[in-house]
């Protein structure tokens, strides 16, 4: 699977995509405004992902 | 046995100084509370080393929780530090099973999180296959 290189520009954001990451539909710092915007325009069965930054790892 | 492929993230090497990917087990799902239900898939990390499943506040309001009323405890992650979450019970729709549940709600949570506590425990077993970078769920 191939990323769209438009998620290169939302490292730290939140955003809505399509399953196979081929585009960002929306993207927010906030995820509150995100969801706000995303009903809004009526968009259902998207992908709300944050994408965590791109030099680090993840540890739970 | 049901299995879901890795997802990639985009990762930059800092070894090679290069862009690649990194694989990691996601599941995306749905929240519900009553009639209320997740207008988006969440995209949520399995994490077998957390305890419990942790979520942004924000996608409590979205299915109309008032999160805050639910059982407080503390949280915390590898480093020194712990922030303050609310237990509440909710549906998970994974799109393998419908698990009624409980979901640790907090405020500046970045990556929602299904742990072993309130997740794998619903499962007759998980297990990772880092090599074939695909997760199996047994029911």
């Amino acid at each position: 699977m191939t990323i769209n290189k438009a998620f290169k520009k939302h490292e730290n954001e939140w955003v809505l995509t399509n399953r196979k990451y081929s585009k960002v539909i929306l993207a927010n710092k906030d995820l509150g405004k995100l969801q706000k915007e995303a009903k809004k325009k009526k968009i259902e069965d998207a992908i709300v992902m944050f994408i965590p930054p791109f030099d680090a790892f993840i540890t739970s | 046995m049901q299995k879901i492929d890795f997802e990639p993230e985009f990762h930059f090497n800092q070894a090679t100084r290069k862009w690649d990917y990194i694989y990691r087990p996601y599941l995306f799902v749905k929240l519900i509370n009553k009639k209320r239900i997740s207008q988006n898939l969440i995209k949520a990390l399995v994490d077998s080393g957390s305890d419990h499943n942790v979520f942004p506040e924000e996608f409590a309001a979205e299915i109309g929780l008032d999160y805050k009323k639910g059982m407080k405890y503390k949280s915390t992650t590898v480093n020194e530090y712990s922030f303050t979450v609310y237990g509440n019970r909710v549906m998970i729709d994974c799109g393998i099973k419908m698990i009624d549940t409980v979901i640790y709600f907090g405020e500046n949570v970045k990556i929602p999180v299904l742990g072993r506590e309130g997740f794998f425990n619903y499962f007759k077993s998980v297990s990772f296959d880092i090599k074939g970078k695909k997760i199996g769920f047994e029911k």
